[in-house]
């Protein structure tokens, strides 16, 4: 990389390639990528950040490992090759979530497994890692992580305390209103209100950006 | 060079695939003895929580010492049974690590895992595994038995994947709670594991069953069968210790018998007819 242009870490471009997918270019509210294991993990909003967490972090690093390689990689196997190192990623957040937060990686179970599987990455890394040098990959991957992060914490949000009465664990529905009839949504709990609860996101996403809406 | 080549791109792919696994057994083998003591603690969690000591666990700062130091306070004892009810006197490390196989344990019944707890002045109790199947994979649990053998005093579920808010609620205190002062024994001093019946408020007064799970009948008929079952191959070590007067535990010298026993016919129930890996 002996090449690389001086251009300012944080130039207009790599902070759009770092905000772009928190706002207008979201993954999951324009491109819909990623919405299986959205569904899968938003019950509780403590798994949802610790997904969110694992997904930035699997997707920064193998955007900044894939443009690092992008100029070796054989466009033949390049498939192949972005599956290994996504897959190798996944496994080594895997075995440090068991050795350090045992409980949520036992709550996540599978869904660590399907990061591997998630669109988000595999799209980042086609879309934007083999053709970029590993800064704005870096920041792109960050900035994708991060953005399907926040609609994962925002649904978690809404499943938790509507169907859970609780946040993050903690109980915020106080107990008189259970006693005068209150109580909790069970289907806010099941995945299809995850799905609807996206639904009414990308419909709040796309009215105040109109330029997303199809004519 | 080509990259098109065939040799590129096998020598590639060669080398991507060494470094790659070099560092991912690199990792697994820094990572395992932190993995390992989780799940360890996570099982001796599980223990102090059916003998309603485990109330300090979540506040704790360092939850792995936290845990061991309760675990060895109040449990103080371990053995072995087998499908007879002879008891086999075991180190507790041991016993332990036998729960890391528990369908393979029940498969077998020759060496079956109880604790016995010492709680606050001399109150005894014993705390035996369960292992069963639920909707979607694996359930297991730990129940606590009064020195009685028959009312229970407190009972732990987990499981692997049921579903959230609906067979996942085996989990949950208010499920749990419900099989506090249950029986397994009936009047008449028959096994009659405990029932889960459908309707909240079904079980009322029956000291035999507790309310399934709304919306999860066949997780509840999951937890049903594991009872009657795991709680079954007990019944002979409960027995004996019912009939003994002083209901001691079995006094080490009794325990030479149980090896020779313990090779019995029961042994050749085939272990693939259980889910394995129940309490990974």
């Amino acid at each position: 990389m002996s090449t690389q242009e001086k251009e300012p870490l944080f130039s207009a471009k790599n902070m759009n390639a770092l905000l772009g997918p928190l706002g207008r270019n979201n993954p999951i509210l324009v491109q819909v990528l990623g919405i299986c294991s959205a569904l899968a993990v938003t019950a509780k909003m403590k798994p949802a950040f610790v997904m969110a967490l694992s997904v930035t972090v699997v997707t920064a690093f193998s955007n900044l490992i894939i443009s690092l390689m992008r100029k070796g990689i054989p466009s033949r196997i390049r498939i192949i090759v972005q599956l290994v190192v996504v897959a190798a990623l996944v496994i080594l957040v895997d075995q440090v979530l068991k050795a350090f937060v045992y409980d949520i990686s036992k709550q996540l179970s599978v869904f660590v497994g399907l990061i591997i599987t998630n669109c988000i990455i595999m799209g980042r890394l086609e879309a934007f890692a083999m053709g970029n040098k590993p800064w704005p990959s870096f920041l792109d991957g960050i900035g994708n992580g991060l953005g399907y992060g926040l609609i994962l914490i925002i649904v978690a949000f809404f499943r938790e305390l509507l169907g859970s009465g609780t946040l993050w664990g903690y109980q915020v529905i106080p107990q008189w209103c259970y006693e005068h009839g209150y109580a909790n949504n069970g289907l806010m709990i099941l995945p299809p209100m995850a799905l609807i609860t996206v639904g009414i996101i990308i419909w709040i996403h796309r009215s105040r950006n109109k330029d997303l809406q199809e004519k | 060079m080509n990259k098109q080549s065939n040799t590129y791109i096998v020598t590639y792919a060669t080398i991507l695939v060494v470094i790659v696994a070099t560092v991912l057994s690199f990792a697994a083998i820094e990572l395992q003895p932190m993995q390992q003591a989780n799940v360890k603690t996570e099982k001796m969690g599980a223990i102090l929580n059916a003998i309603g000591a485990g109330d300090g666990v979540a506040a704790a700062a360092d939850k792995n010492s936290y845990v061991a130091g309760e675990f060895s306070k109040y449990i103080t004892g371990a053995f072995f049974v087998d499908s007879t009810g002879h008891v086999n006197e075991a180190p507790v490390e041991e016993v332990l690590a036998s729960l890391n196989d528990l369908p393979a344990v029940f498969a077998a019944r020759t060496a079956m895992p109880v604790f016995v707890a010492t709680l606050s002045g001399s109150a005894k109790e014993y705390v035996v595994p369960v292992t069963g199947k639920g909707l979607w994979g694996p359930v297991w649990g730990y129940i606590a038995l009064n020195e009685d053998c028959n009312t229970i005093e407190g009972a732990v579920f987990d499981h692997k994947s049921e579903t959230p808010g609906l067979g996942a609620e085996i989990a949950a205190k208010p499920f749990q709670n419900q099989f506090i002062d249950k029986q397994i024994f009936n009047k008449e001093g028959l096994f009659v594991s405990i029932d889960l019946l459908k309707g909240k408020g079904s079980s009322a007064g029956n000291a035999y069953a507790v309310d399934a799970i709304s919306g999860g009948t066949l997780t509840s008929n999951g937890v049903k069968a594991m009872l009657f079952t795991c709680l079954g191959d007990y019944e002979p070590f409960f027995r004996s210790v019912q009939t003994k007067a002083d209901r001691s535990i079995v006094p080490v010298a009794d325990t030479i018998a149980t090896d020779t026993l313990a090779t019995d016919s029961l042994t050749t129930v085939p272990t693939d007819t259980l889910t394995k890996g129940g309490a990974k």
